[in-house]
């Protein structure tokens, strides 16, 4: 067991290495030289050059820039904006809880709508089975900004349900949320369509079980079975697919912030993408993805947890 | 005193690729209380199927006629809570594959317990201790440490005797043991059914044993009834049928079987393949396998009748009883 | 005198439409559909009613009429010939990653599989590792420092989705490597590249397109986002994403129709190709049980 959680911990290490290196190195695989990249094609000052010159350490070996690179990073320093002077870390600080509300407010919906759906469909079968199938199916395939879109138009426009733009943030939890509804329900759409589909899939296979038919046989009720037999089996296939999905959701925050003009990480990369300001896309792109691998290490780690095949102990 | 288990006349048809196909013909069969009897038959012979039958695990879409009656009640009259009690209590199923038929995610406490603390009430530590005493009825001493195991940490063996040791924490006055030692080594068969035998004397279960071992039916059963294309052949005593089977494809079986001290060459194998009870057409299942056989075996089906104290299903029976065991051919080794 | 009698075979026309017979109907209309897409793409010019850059400001967000199946945009121009032009783009980005990205992975595979031992189980780490960085974050960062524009993002999503063919392929080339026959043709002298290319790859590349209908529906969101993003096509070039991010004032002055309909286009395309793939995962299935 030990082992195992080891040698999770070490590939999701050897993972941020290699994106923290792909993150880095993209300053220089760029077209130009470096302190034109990085300055974007502005005239700088020559002390401006000096001091990206330092910053960046640009006078020394590769090897020497990531490592000086990534210890900042490690301390929570990602350097300074070209654009606005502030510390970058203060630009992610500033709009990271967005974010973060968006993303757990998505997976919530996930979890509980499209989990639901999926138990539904496949205990109940028939009609509202297929009925499901052809819904989710649909959902699938909406990529976030379409139902950006579409919700927009019908809730905000046309019904005024919801507010357009912002994130309500500072005016309390509650208008935080209201505000984030729509934004959560685009970003989660898609994935609440994959997760009712696995779900259902999973749950129709477990209760094909022998040991299905032969718990109801011995008397055992038929919630018991539905919960203990069914369900808990069929949570494993269950949680990779929701772990699969809520990752994604962190990429696609960068699009649904976009489109609802919200004030988080991925509205700030892209701004700094149009503006050439390489510290800060470094920045961001770094942590979207470090929360990505996390996630899905953590999600790899559950599995153990669930089923105890996985646990490789020494048999008796 | 009426039997335990009456089954008169079952037939079973399942739907396989859109038509319904006849698994079963009529199968009639006794087990009285305290005895144990053989259901020997190929696959397709339709022996699992009436396993199946008994226990209340058909197949989705199968279909059934003819009856089953537990202890003089008809299964098919049972309202909801009686067929639940009789699932529950009355019968048990020793299955072929004992890793299917337990929750791998589970401990194997938590499978024996389950039932005793859910449907019969007990504590926690009521059903432990009475796990742990039946685990020692079926030869696994270390019960505490068995109990906290998953099913994958333990070997096929021990997992059919903790399938056992569920029977009889049921209370089941019927186990029903379908090829329970098909999948295990000749060691561990002879252990676990040294152990199911044993404990089906002492405690007066009647048992019902599906297998496809002659051999082994004969060590463990009372009576024996041979199965093919979805009936009844041939049922005798276990050891009149040894000395002396009646049915010519019973002949062929014990034949067949290859023996420690005599070399037997060519291996007589019964020419052609086993039907299943779809495959066949009017008149003897066996016909056109048998050696025995006339114009009239192809043209009438033949009914399972008496001679002597066997139930045999061929219209040639006087000739085949007559006909002694072939030995030439063969020499001591 | 012999006389031969020659049976004739039933024709090509024959053996198509017992083909698609064969197909259940929900298969049937989504193959259709990507038939007709690629159609569109094809023959846009002859098919867009209107030149699709067009603007006519005294026309701004028309509804549905004749001249205009689907309404006019927020500077006049016909979104109908918009749609139609933006297939050739829509389509064809997400088709070169997808080529791309199946040559480099199968290419990879080969190699690696080839190969064996230590290097095989590096290079697969290494191709694990490359799965964990998500593919959009990938593009955008590509943008970021490449420029905008096609370019960057179908290289960037290349090389991401590349990984992802090189697994797959992987397992069967392995398993072919092991067969018989392979073992004849290094006897025969065949070099690893020549065994790969004549031999091995045909036999692998059913696996890899049975895989790219559900890759393709990815990709092709991908770039629409990356579009929507505007870190993609430019201005005033149309492609489905672009035209839903361009649509959005429309939206919030309650003309959603150009965005709306764009969206539809994504949203049709991408159900279609799913159930393409599930349909060729399905025939698969069944055929290896």
């Amino acid at each position: 067991m030990i082992r195992y959680l080891l040698g999770r911990l070490g590939r999701l290490i050897a993972v941020l290495l290699f994106a923290s290196a792909l993150v880095f190195s993209a300053v220089y695989l760029a077209p130009g030289s470096p302190i034109g990249v990085l300055s974007g094609g502005r005239t700088l000052t020559p002390e401006q050059v000096q001091q990206l010159t330092e910053q960046y350490h640009l006078d020394d070996p590769l090897p020497v820039r990531y490592w000086a690179w990534l210890s900042g990073v490690l301390h929570g320093d990602f350097g300074q904006s070209v654009i606005s002077r502030e510390s970058v870390s203060t630009l992610i600080a500033d709009r990271a809880g967005t974010t973060f509300l968006l993303v757990l407010y998505a997976t919530v919906m996930i979890v509980v709508i499209g989990l639901s759906l999926g138990v539904f469909a496949a205990l109940k079968g028939g009609k509202s089975d297929t009925a499901v199938v052809m819904g989710t199916g649909a959902m699938a395939a909406v990529p976030s900004f379409v139902a950006a879109t579409v919700l927009v138009s019908l809730f905000a426009v046309r019904l005024a349900w919801f507010p357009v733009f912002g994130d309500g943030a500072g005016a309390g939890i509650v208008s935080q949320l209201w505000h984030l509804t729509l934004p959560a329900v685009a970003l989660a759409l898609a994935a609440m369509g994959v997760s009712a589909r696995v779900t259902r899939t999973s749950v129709q296979q477990e209760q094909d079980n022998e040991f299905v038919h032969i718990a109801r046989n011995r008397g055992l009720p038929s919630a018991l079975v539905l919960r203990r037999h069914i369900l808990r089996n069929a949570l494993i296939p269950v949680t990779t697919a929701v772990g699969i999905t809520v990752a994604g959701l962190i990429a696609g925050t960068v699009v649904v912030e976009q489109a609802f003009a919200l004030n988080g990480l991925g509205t700030l990369l892209i701004q700094s993408v149009q503006a050439h300001d390489f510290a800060a896309v470094q920045a961001v792109t770094l942590i979207l993805v470090t929360s990505f691998v996390v996630v899905n290490t953590l999600v790899d780690m559950t599995h153990p947890l669930l089923d105890p095949r996985l646990q490789r102990w020494q048999s008796a | 005193m009426s039997p335990m288990l009456e089954i008169r006349r079952l037939g079973v048809t399942l739907r396989v690729d859109g038509v319904q196909r006849t698994i079963l013909r009529s199968v009639s069969l006794d087990i009285g209380a305290g005895e144990s009897v053989g259901l020997v038959g190929e696959s397709g012979s339709g022996k699992s199927m009436t396993a199946r039958a008994v226990t209340s695990m058909l197949p989705k879409g199968a279909q059934t006629s003819g009856e089953i009656r537990f202890e003089g009640t008809q299964l098919a009259t049972m309202d909801r809570a009686a067929l639940a009690e009789h699932r529950r209590t009355a019968v048990s199923l020793i299955p072929q594959d004992p890793r299917a038929a337990i929750n791998p995610v589970h401990t194997i406490g938590d499978f024996l317990t389950e039932p005793l603390r859910v449907v019969h009430g007990l504590t926690a530590d009521e059903a432990v201790r009475r796990a742990v005493s039946s685990l020692k009825d079926v030869g696994i001493e270390d019960g505490p440490r068995r109990l906290e195991q998953y099913p994958h940490e333990l070997s096929g063996g021990l997992l059919q005797r903790v399938m056992i040791c569920a029977a009889l924490l049921s209370g089941s006055r019927l186990i029903v043991a379908d090829e329970p030692t098909t999948a295990l080594d000749v060691t561990t068969q002879s252990e676990v059914m040294a152990i199911l035998s044993e404990l089906q004397i002492s405690r007066q279960l009647s048992l019902l044993f599906i297998t496809h071992d002659l051999e082994l039916a004969a060590a463990v059963c009372d009576r024996i009834a041979v199965m093919y294309a979805g009936e009844i052949v041939e049922m005798q005593a276990a050891r009149s049928l040894e000395d002396a089977p009646l049915h010519p494809y019973t002949r062929g079986l014990f034949l067949a079987r290859p023996s420690i001290d005599m070399a037997v060459y060519p291996l007589p194998a019964i020419p052609g393949r086993a039907l299943s009870a779809y495959d066949t057409a009017t008149g003897c299942a066996f016909a056109d396998r048998c050696s025995f056989a006339q114009a009239e075996c192809m043209r009438d089906h033949p009914p399972l009748q008496m001679h002597s104290d066997a139930l045999v299903r061929c219209l040639r029976v006087d000739a085949v009883a007559a006909a002694s065991i072939p030995s030439g051919g063969g020499h001591d080794v | 005198m012999t006389t031969t009698l020659t049976l004739p075979g039933p024709s090509w026309t024959r053996r198509l439409s017992h083909r698609v017979a064969r197909l259940g109907g929900s298969m049937l209309a989504a193959s259709g559909f990507l038939v007709f897409l690629a159609l569109v793409a094809l023959f846009a010019p002859l098919l867009a009613p209107h030149d699709p850059n067009e603007t006519d400001l005294s026309a701004v967000f028309e509804g549905v009429s004749t001249s205009h199946p689907m309404g006019t945009d927020e500077l006049g121009r016909d979104t109908a010939s918009r749609i139609i032009w933006a297939t050739r783009v829509s389509l064809a980005a997400p088709l070169l990653v997808i080529v791309f990205a199946t040559l480099i992975g199968m290419a990879i595979a080969l190699f690696t599989a080839w190969r064996g031992g230590r290097f095989d189980s590096v290079c697969t780490g290494a191709l694990d590792i490359m799965l964990g960085f998500p593919g959009i974050l990938l593009a955008i960062l590509a943008v970021a420092f490449f420029g905008v524009g096609l370019a960057a993002p179908v290289i960037a999503l290349t090389i991401a989705y590349s990984p992802y063919y090189a697994r797959l392929t992987r397992t069967v080339a392995k398993r072919e490597i092991a067969q018989s026959y392979v073992a004849a043709l290094t006897q025969l002298g065949y070099g690893g590249v020549r065994a790969s290319l004549l031999h091995i790859a045909p036999n692998i590349l059913p696996f890899a397109i049975a895989q790219s209908a559900v890759l393709f529906a990815y990709a092709t969101v991908d770039l629409a986002a990356i579009s929507f993003l505007g870190l993609g096509v430019q201005p005033p070039t149309a492609d489905w994403g672009s035209m839903v991010a361009v649509g959005q004032s429309g939206v919030l002055q309650g003309y959603p129709l150009p965005a709306i309909c764009a969206g539809v286009m994504i949203v049709l395309t991408v159900m279609a190709l799913n159930v393409v793939g599930e349909g060729i995962a399905d025939r698969a299935t069944r055929r290896t049980r």
